[in-house]
């Protein structure tokens, strides 16, 4: 009987484990299906292409693969329940009314996430959301999240829930300064269904659109606190002005991290090793370094066997100066390209996403994007926000993070701007994220070389690295580069530099005999000539 | 059946085979009947007998002639037959389409030509915003297209049509001046080698393409040519003059680099005026005046981009491609070390740069920190990399085809950048046996000036006259060849020397030319009673 107890409690144990073990397991993977993005313009003239990129990173840093579709695009049956997780529909341009009845067709049969951003709520939208919804014009509002709050900076017309229905959920607020007293909810979710009156820059705007985003799809997240990133830095970056800023921020205990551009020529010049000194002294003052691939210019794009290559040689000549990339930092097309997707981003654990280029309407791309694009989920990617967006937030040490955020600041350009920067960072009072606080994990794989990065510690090929100048003093001695030329060149070059002088040589005896000649010819034949010609000219 | 006889006296009397066809299809019109037999007949024993004679004198086609006709057909073949040849864009063509309300109706990937442009039909900001005397080639050709092809659709044949027929012209000019109006066999040998340098396809692909050099090649043609004409005359041809200034000033006004040609033009133009008959004293100051000025406007009137662009590229592809340790720029400026990383790099890169070279940043920091005159001294105080430059000038003056550039339509099969080899044998044999120094081009102009120099020390009065025209005619060309490299390098640096260099190559390749036409007409040793 004891033994059949005990068989009996082992079984349940056993059993227990199992379902447990399943169910952790299960909450673990995380749901690979993309979300359906659908928007019914850029409205380029109105940056609207901002606002569409600026949510693709925000779902890409939240673990969110994207499908992005413009609604004249959408074909019908697209949309269904197994393939998707959900769907967000995005209306950068509320006037134009664009329509695509498959679309809402769809939408309503669609049983899983919906999200609405923006004016232009389609009645199916409006039943799943319930409540009555109101535009405002021309008021100006503030968002709120718990004391922080922000004006909006947009005063055009807003689609705003006046009423809830009974089972919302709202995320933030928003007061009107005509009517102090009217409160409206920013975001709503209403069971699977959301809605966002608009995406736009203020960084208050975008906190709360992550944590709606976050309520929405399940996603696990918790707070963290912002990275603070220097953008901007290139190799021309005056390294005085660098230095200074990275020797203040390490002095008062600020964690940073830097978004540079590399060269992938002259990197034997002394100018490059430069360049790398300084980002070893950011290294070693605790800061990251986030590579950013170099900007695009002129009227080719190359392929991804050479962009690769590109962005190889770049990692390896840092790499060979002991400059240990965290991670990659780039703006938000290029995670919706698949060919820069996978020549670069995909070699990387970690990723900022930059904020895009405002396009030009009158500037046409050098390579137009495809209408249906797919942005790609990082192990952590990191939605980079100007620090400037939050500038007008009151009570900023109060803003929520769920999503992992880069707080972007621009490189000053002179000294006492570093200063000025490095105050007003002081004054923001954000809690900045700590890389060896939080045991931050990342890798850089590039080729058969894998570059590492554990809370402090820098690894090569899973090797730490004792000393990040080691290598630096190797190199030392071979900085000014010498070429070394061939004999077959050399005797090529010396032989024709011989042909020159010889050939000059007998240049200048030909001149001085041909001149005697002239002399003798003059003497013997010449005289009595001009002596005729002269009388005859005068006859 | 006389008068068919008499009119095969008048086939007789022509003596050339396409007439004698022509007269045979008058007949063919006259007696529509019972006599055709009777004409074919007669004509093909008149060709018979005629064939047996030397070719020269049957023909009494002039050995120009031939290299005009001999032109006509091995460019007309490049770039009129499908599938066309010329040169593909490399990035250039883009601003000289906007100024030319042009544009690119469709995405041709790199390295193909695309024979199809679209034609603007609205309000275009950028329309005639920079004017050269490329614009006006264009107009025509966009002129005719809308006359006879399409409205808004621009075949770039019509362009090749343009400078076809212009070059064809020059051609003429040219030969007529180098071989003359004889009709000897080394007449005709040098007529041969003439169509050999100026129908070779290097230059003659430019002809469907937007590049400035097909201008400058086709007007250089007619100032060598209308020069050589004015020399040979026996008295100053007015119309030949005025057809020299005229190409003159045009080709000044070809792009901002050909305006570096004002020396070896005003040469030319001091030999013109010298001519003992020229009775132009007085004239002579204002042309030389207008020349000058010309030169001035086509040297300054460029847009502010390619003035940034050309100190842009003076610096990185030009000081700090030749120092070896390029940071010393900082010793002497205001420019921050670091820049030194830019050198090589050109104004427009191919794709990826770390820093665009357009930016606030760089036009602060690195553009503005420098000018012409500090480049000029310190060039002065390290004449080693002044040598290095001008070496590198003169190693890519006969590479005369650009860069980067594939010469073929698309086609199914065909790959991007491909390159003809049709009739090239002249850039061919240039580009690989031309010594490859700047000295030596400096040695051979002397050398080229000493055997002008002898030969006018001996020969008679007459001879000595048109000699010492010629010798201001090299003595200009030479200038070019000498002092256009070092120019180019403080202006323009390395960059784009498929452009700045044209001219040198065009300008040695002519020396040559009427070097050896001189001593293939006795002109220059003895044996002056031959000619």
């Amino acid at each position: 009987m004891r033994l059949k107890n005990s068989f009996l409690c082992l079984l349940i144990v056993v059993v227990m484990a199992l379902v447990l073990g399943k169910t952790t397991v299960q909450a673990e993977t995380v749901d690979q299906r993309p979300v359906m993005l659908v928007y019914d313009s850029k409205n380029i003239a109105n940056h609207g292409d901002l606002n569409l990129d600026r949510c693709q990173r925000l779902l890409a840093s939240l673990g969110l693969p994207v499908e992005t579709i413009p609604l004249s695009h959408y074909q019908a049956n697209t949309l269904k329940d197994g393939q998707y997780q959900g769907v967000i529909t995005m209306v950068n341009w509320g006037q134009s009314r664009n329509r695509n009845q498959a679309f809402e067709r769809d939408r309503t049969a669609f049983k899983g996430i919906k999200l609405h951003i923006g004016p232009g709520l389609q009645a199916d939208e409006r039943q799943g959301l319930g409540g009555t919804f109101k535009t405002l014009v021309h008021q100006q509002l503030s968002g709120h999240q718990g004391r922080a709050v922000q004006p909006l900076s947009t005063n055009q017309l807003l689609l705003v829930n006046v009423k809830h229905a009974a089972n919302a959920l709202s995320v933030g607020w928003l007061t009107s300064q005509n009517h102090p007293g009217t409160t409206y909810s920013f975001g709503v979710k209403v069971a699977n269904n959301g809605f966002l009156p608009e995406l736009s820059s203020d960084g208050l705007a975008i906190t709360l659109a992550g944590q709606l985003i976050t309520k929405l799809f399940k996603v696990p997240t918790r707070l963290q606190s912002p990275l603070l990133t220097i953008t901007g830095i290139t190799p021309y970056t005056k390294s005085r002005d660098l230095s200074r800023l990275i020797k203040q921020l390490s002095s008062r205990g600020t964690p940073f991290a830097l978004s540079i551009t590399s060269v992938d020529r002259n990197t034997d010049l002394k100018a490059f090793h430069r360049y790398t000194e300084v980002l070893r002294l950011a290294e070693k003052a605790g800061g990251l370094i986030f590579l950013r691939p170099p900007i695009e210019t002129g009227t080719q794009r190359l392929n991804e066997k050479k962009l690769r290559s590109v962005f190889q040689t770049e990692l390896t000549s840092l790499g060979a100066d002991r400059v240990i990339p965290a991670g990659i930092s780039a703006p938000g097309y290029w995670n919706r390209s698949e060919r820069r997707q996978k020549a670069v981003l995909s070699r990387a654990s970690h990723v900022i996403l930059l904020p895009d280029q405002s396009q030009r309407l009158e500037e046409l791309p050098v390579e137009p994007e495809p209408a249906v694009t797919n942005s790609h989920r990082f192990k952590a990617g990191l939605i980079g926000i100007p620090l400037a967006s939050l500038d007008t937030v009151a009570y900023r040490s109060k803003i929520k993070f769920v999503q992992p955020t880069a707080l972007l600041v621009k490189m000053p350009e002179s000294r006492t701007k570093v200063d000025q920067l490095v105050q007003h960072l002081q004054d923001s009072k954000l809690q900045w994220f700590d890389p060896v606080r939080n045991h931050l994990k990342t890798t850089v794989k590039v080729g058969s070389v894998l570059y590492g990065y554990h809370s402090g510690q820098y690894f090569l090929n899973h090797e730490p690295i004792t000393d990040l100048d080691a290598s630096r003093k190797a190199s030392s001695r071979n900085d000014d580069r010498i070429t070394q030329t061939s004999w077959l060149n050399r005797v090529i070059q010396w032989q024709s530099r011989m042909l020159l002088w010889l050939l000059s040589f007998l240049g200048l005896i030909l001149a001085i005999l041909l001149l005697i000649g002239w002399r003798v010819y003059q003497r013997k034949f010449m005289r009595s000539d001009v002596k005729k010609g002269g009388i005859n000219h005068f006859k | 059946m006389t008068r068919v006889i008499d009119s095969l006296c008048i086939c007789q009397k022509c003596n050339i085979f396409s007439l004698c066809n022509i007269s045979v299809f008058l007949l063919y019109r006259k007696f529509a009947s019972g006599n055709i037999k009777a004409v074919y007949t007669d004509c093909a024993i008149n060709l018979e007998v005629l064939g047996l004679k030397k070719i020269s004198q049957v023909m009494k086609i002039r050995p120009s002639m031939i290299t005009v006709i001999l032109c006509a057909l091995i460019v007309g073949w490049l770039i009129f037959l499908k599938p066309i040849h010329g040169y593909s864009d490399n990035g250039d063509f883009q601003s000289l389409m906007a100024t030319n309300d042009l544009y690119r109706t469709h995405q041709i990937p790199a390295g193909y030509v695309s024979p199809h442009f679209g034609l603007m039909q609205y309000y275009n900001p950028l329309y005639l915003k920079q004017i050269t005397a490329q614009t006006a080639v264009i107009h025509i050709a966009v002129g005719l297209n809308r006359l006879f092809y399409s409205r808004s659709v621009f075949d770039i044949r019509f362009l090749g049509a343009v400078y076809y027929v212009l070059y064809l012209g020059g051609v003429a000019v040219l030969a007529r001046g180098l071989v003359g109006g004889e009709r000897r066999l080394r007449h005709y040998l040098m007529a041969a080698a003439v169509t050999l340098f100026v129908a070779d396809s290097s230059f003659t692909l430019y002809f469907n393409s937007f590049y400035p050099q097909a201008l400058t090649f086709i007007l250089m043609l007619y100032l060598a040519g209308f020069a050589l004409l004015i020399m040979r005359g026996k008295t100053l041809n007015k119309w030949l003059t005025a057809g020299l200034f005229l190409s003159a000033i045009l080709l000044l006004l070809v792009h901002e680099s050909t305006s570096l040609l004002i020396l070896g033009i005003l040469i030319v133009s001091i030999g013109i005026f010298r001519l003992p008959d020229c009775q132009w004293r007085h004239g002579s100051a204002v042309i030389i005046c207008l020349l000058l000025f010309t030169c001035w406007v086509s040297a300054n009137h460029i847009t502010r981009e390619a003035r940034e662009m050309n100190k842009y590229q003076a610096m990185t592809q030009g000081k700090l491609l030749a120092a070896a340790k390029p940071a010393e720029i900082a010793k002497t400026s205001h420019i921050d070390g670091q820049f030194s990383l830019m050198k090589g790099e050109s104004y427009y890169p191919t794709a990826y740069t770390a820093l665009a070279p357009d930016s606030d940043y760089t036009r602060k920091n690195f553009t503005q920190q420098y000018n012409l005159p500090w480049l000029i001294h310190d060039y002065l105080t390290h004449p080693h990399q002044f040598g290095l430059l001008l070496d590198k000038a003169a190693k890519n003056t006969m590479v005369l085809r650009p860069r980067l550039t594939g010469t073929q339509e698309k086609r199914t099969g065909s790959k991007p950048f491909q390159q003809t080899h049709y009739f090239s044998l002249f850039s061919y044999l240039a580009g690989a046996y031309y010594p490859k120094t700047y000295g030596f081009n400096c040695l051979l102009a002397v050398a080229v000036l000493i055997i002008y120099g002898s030969g006018l020390m001996r020969g008679s009065k007459k001879e000595q006259q048109l000699l010492k025209a010629h010798l201001w005619l090299v003595s200009g060309l030479l200038s070019v060849v000498v002092l256009v490299p070092p120019a180019t390098i403080m202006l323009y640096g390395t960059a784009n020397f498929v452009i700045h260099m044209l001219p040198v190559a065009v300008c040695l390749s002519l020396t040559g030319f009427i070097l050896l036409s001189d001593v293939v007409q006795h002109q220059l040793w003895g044996n002056s009673n031959a000619t």
